[in-house]
């Protein structure tokens, strides 16, 4: 109470300064008065009288002014003033400015990005109704994830006990058409109840209805706020409304409310049964993913037991299909981010020890110059500056610096989320959402208020002492050994730690630099592909084949062009992964033998350059009426024909067919067509001829097809003239993703370049630190031992004695840090070896050039030192003693 | 010891609050006055330092001040003691003794020890 009333009046006092001095004024006045009645009282003169009682008061100015001073809050004025001051100090020496600004931007540019992710993708729970009660569920073998079947999850939804809802899910393409130009988006394609399991509900309109999931039933869309106000201006007219998505009239039902997001993405949301033809088999033609909401009282564990357990009855009664299979199951949190939280938190805490590394850097910087602003403080001590009063402005000092380390730290990390965003793994989950809020900004104050007082705190301390020639003269003695050898632990830790990254830099390099030289298995230079909505309707197969030459011959006749081939699938991008069943008993063991299919044109292996092994591949003669043939890739001839010739064999689609139904004809090579790095998971691949599919289910094939160009000369440039020859042929026809091979090989390298990325960041901003701690370690030094380099020179030793003193304290301190982080660099760059290719993590040649390059850097941070103790004046020195 | 003595640092605020605890409610000149009488004169008051520890007591929300008349009918501002300033002045006097009574030890005339 009394506290608060105290406030308020030095409030009071702050706003109505005008009011407050009149006040005085006449309180002063009438004090004045009084005093002067006694005194005439007392029989004085008037002018006598004024005048004591004017000396007693003591000047009525004056008084005014201790008054003021008194009046509000007096520390503000001294804090401004500290600030005009540390801003003044900061130009002053800009030099050294420039430098701790550098290492603090740097350090809190690196604390404020990885605390924005952090932040973003960890902090904010799912926009769900209890999130942290929803699972996800699909399947397992032996060997890899797979999503499960629409007749598993419909067993799975029947027969479970532990679940709320259950709703099943996937991702496809959906391009729109009609609203100006064809958009490519993402459709979740959902069951009915997909919104409940979640527990939202749609801002505008409906949810699904158990109705929508029925096959036949009319097509329906849900839309999300963003795509809602983007393509359709926000308008709620649309409700009601038919839109084209892939060729289909779709009526729009409802509207997503502004927060929702599903960590799968979708723009959209569609019922399953729009999909309805694909769903019909237990193998996993059409993945989906399953998510649920547990029942109250159930744990994740419990719901895992019990699915286990529902699943191995499914495998039981269908052996053929589900043979290996089990289920998975993970909260949604865990299945979204993985590991990412801890290697979030992880990444935090290294980022935290190294802004640490930085202040403790800053303060060494700024004890080094402790002799130059000794005049200084002996100044303000002399007028009567209190220790307190020195140490505060100091303070303000090192927090000023802080504070404008911390703006330039925020832009810094600005910068990093957006390399983050464009160069990274593409894999962290609300990246894109990243941005400015009040807690990152909260966390920048707070972090560089922190920094500062941290780094000023101790010089502040010792450059505050009155007299402070007795302190360098301390050190000088060696009497606080501590601090030095603490410095030099310093100087050789931050050396270590640059070496190992900057090793790990090293090594992404290579790697990145060996796989641009990977053969890929085909020729990807000069080659252009893109992806069109061919107007496939369904039975109208005949109708699609012949637009389909019609389409090959308008290309072809492009100058430029040389061929042109069409496919389901590309490498990089996707084909189907089907389920096969080949005729040799060998292939009969244990799990049914699944292939990633390519359907084509006789072409594609000509277009793509894709060799011949053995055999042939197909061409005009294996036409519909032919024998039906297959093309397989080395990889599934070594799997399934291991030293026997695959060709003659039998191969057939599924494992619902008795006899498999097509010939092998031919080999080819292997593409690599998951990256350039193919250690972890080589996937057989076969090829069909576009022409022998049976003219039903080409339109649900070809949906979207590829076309893929190979150019005489140059292929990016011919994009243009390909895409108009499409638009003149069929201008209703949605162009997406145009795209070299060379391209999307490039895109595979993203996690190794990612890496690379952050090795090189966190590397150089290392270097640097560990370049201003050696620079500042030395410089401290020098000016300690100045008394000591003076006297030996007047000893008669040489200036270049003293350089060479200087450098060789410099060389050891490197010297030890590099040898450290050399052992440290070969225990640690195993981690690393997932991402390398066609280097060793111990590689000599890298770890002797960062050798080299650290010790040519900490030659060029000690030259400055060095010189400063090669032009020390003896007499000058020894003159002040 | 014809010399005034200056009143020492941190001895002020006690003065004016126990002046204005026996006297009630006061104006700056009064209590001024009221101060060096009670000394007997002995101590020399600087009038213009008065003020701002005016101020600080009240910012300390130990007296309150109000505009009023004098008995000559001046416009006067008047301090008086609040119940925290109460509470204060008997704990300020409190340890004022104790410090004054252990000073007092010491600097009695040394026996026994050489």
């Amino acid at each position: 109470m009394r506290t608060l009333r105290s406030w308020a009046l030095r409030l009071t006092d702050l706003f109505r300064k005008g009011r407050r001095d009149r006040e005085l004024a006449e309180e002063l006045e009438s004090h004045l008065h009084f005093h002067i009645e006694d005194n005439l009282r007392l029989g004085m003169s008037p002018d006598e009288a004024r005048r004591r009682a004017l000396l007693a008061l003591g000047g009525v100015e004056q008084t005014k002014e201790r008054v003021r001073e008194r009046r509000g809050f007096p520390w503000i004025h001294d804090l401004i003033q500290d600030v005009r001051f540390g801003v003044r100090m900061l130009f002053r020496h800009r030099g050294f400015t420039l430098v701790v600004l550098t290492v603090l931007g740097c350090g809190i540019g690196a604390c404020i990005a990885t605390f924005e992710i952090v932040n973003t993708v960890l902090l904010r729970p799912f926009p769900y109704h209890e999130p942290n009660r929803l699972v996800m569920l699909w399947e397992r073998t032996s060997q890899e994830e797979l999503p499960t079947s629409y007749l598993n999850f419909l067993d799975w939804r029947s027969r479970n006990r532990v679940f709320r809802h259950m709703a099943a899910y996937r991702t496809d393409d959906a391009v729109l058409t009609g609203a100006g130009p064809a958009e490519r988006r993402q459709a979740l394609v959902v069951s009915s109840d997909f919104l409940a399991t979640l527990g939202v509900r749609p801002l505008l309109g409906r949810d699904f209805l158990v109705e929508d999931d029925r096959v036949g039933a009319e097509p329906v869309v849900v839309l999300t706020h963003a795509l809602w106000n983007g393509m359709f201006h926000g308008d709620s007219a649309i409700l009601g409304q038919a839109i084209t998505i892939n060729g289909k009239r779709a009526v729009v039902i409802g509207v997503l409310p502004e927060h929702f997001e599903f960590p799968a993405g979708g723009d959209l949301l569609m019922p399953l049964s729009t999909i309805a033809e694909r769903l019909r088999s237990r193998g996993h033609d059409t993945g989906l993913l399953v998510v649920a909401r547990l029942e109250d009282g159930v744990s994740p564990e419990r719901a895992g037991a019990e699915m286990g357990s529902v699943m191995a009855e499914l495998v039981q009664s269908h052996p053929e299909a589900l043979a290996g299979r089990r289920l998975a199951l993970a909260t949604l949190d865990d299945f979204t981010f993985g590991d990412l939280p801890r290697t979030l938190w992880t990444l935090m805490g290294a980022v935290g020890f190294v802004l640490l590394i930085a202040c403790t850097n800053v303060a060494n910087l700024q004890m080094s110059r402790a002799a130059s602003r000794r005049r200084e403080v002996a100044i303000r001590n002399a007028i009567g500056a209190t220790r307190g009063r020195v140490i505060r402005q100091f303070l303000t000092e090192s927090v000023t610096a802080s504070l404008v380390g911390g703006l330039l730290g925020l832009g810094l990390a600005r910068l990093l989320i957006h390399a983050l965003a464009v160069f990274g793994p593409g894999n962290i989950p609300r990246l894109s959402e990243v941005s400015i809020d009040t807690r990152t900004l909260l966390f920048t104050l707070g972090v560089s208020l922190l920094t500062g007082v941290l780094y000023g705190w101790i010089p502040a301390l010792q450059m505050s002492k009155p007299d402070l020639s007795s302190l360098l003269k301390e050190s000088e003695r060696g009497s606080t050994p501590g601090h030095r050898s603490l410095g030099s632990a310093l100087v050789v830790a931050e050396v270590a730690l640059a070496m190992v990254l900057l090793i790990g830099g090293g090594l992404m390099i290579q790697t990145f630099w060996k796989l641009r030289r990977v053969d890929p298995g085909f020729v990807p230079q000069r080659l252009l592909t893109l992806q069109a909505m061919l107007p496939a309707r369904e039975g109208e197969g005949g109708r699609l084949r012949a637009f389909i030459e019609v389409l090959r011959s308008r290309i072809r006749s492009l100058p430029g062009v040389h061929d042109v081939a069409l496919s389901d699938g590309l490498p990089y991008i996707g084909t189907n992964q089907v389920p096969i069943t080949l005729d040799d008993a060998a292939a009969k063991s244990g799990e049914s033998p699944i292939a990633l299919m390519y359907v084509t044109t006789g072409n594609y292996f000509e277009v793509m350059g894709l060799a011949v092994v053995r055999g042939r591949t197909y061409s005009a003669s294996d036409g519909p009426a032919a024998p039906r043939v297959a093309v397989i890739d080395e990889a599934l001839a070594r799997k399934y024909f291991p030293g026997a010739d695959p060709i003659g064999h039998r191969l057939g689609l599924g494992t619902d067919t008795p006899t498999p139904s097509m010939e092998i004809v031919g080999v080819v090579r292997h593409v690599k067509d998951r990256g350039m790095d193919e250690r972890a998971q080589v996937q057989p691949q076969f090829y069909l001829a576009l022409d022998q599919v049976a003219d039903d289910v080409l339109p649900d094939l070809l949906g979207s097809a590829h076309v893929i160009v190979r150019a005489e000369t140059d292929s990016p440039s011919l994009a243009p003239a390909v895409r108009g020859a499409l638009n003149r042929l069929d201008p209703d026809m949605a162009l997406f993703g145009v795209q070299t091979l060379e391209g999307l090989i490039a895109d595979t390298m993203t996690p190794q370049r990612f890496s690379l990325l952050l090795l090189l960041v966190f590397g150089l901003l290392a270097l640097v630190l560990a370049v201003v701690g050696l620079y500042a370690s030395m410089a401290y030094n020098v000016s300690l031992r100045r008394q000591e380099i003076g006297i030996r020179m007047a000893l008669g030793a040489q200036s270049s004695d003293m350089f060479a003193m200087v450098l060789r304290r410099s060389l050891r301190l490197t010297g030890i840090g590099l040898a450290i982080g050399a052992v440290a660099a070969l225990a640690l760059t195993r981690f690393l070896s997932g991402l390398l290719y066609g280097v060793s993590s111990s590689d000599p040649r890298t770890f002797l050039a960062v050798a080299l390059l650290f010790t040519l850097v900490a030659l060029l941070a000690t030259y400055v030192p060095a010189r400063r103790a090669a032009c020390v004046d003896p007499m000058t020195v020894l003159r002040c003693e | 010891m014809d010399e005034k003595m200056e009143i020492r640092q941190g001895t002020l605020a006690l003065m004016v609050l126990r002046t204005l605890e026996s006297m009630g409610p006061l104006h700056g000149y009064g209590i001024a006055r009221r101060i060096e009488q009670t000394s007997g004169d002995l101590l020399s008051l600087n009038y213009g330092t008065l003020y701002p520890a005016l101020l600080k007591l009240e910012q300390e929300g130990w007296i309150r001040s109000e505009w009023g008349v004098s008995d000559n009918n001046r416009r006067a501002k008047y301090y008086r003691l609040t119940r925290a300033g109460l509470r204060q002045v008997k704990r300020e006097t409190m340890e004022w003794e104790r410090t004054t009574a252990i000073l007092a030890r010491f600097l009695a005339p040394q026996k026994g020890t050489p």
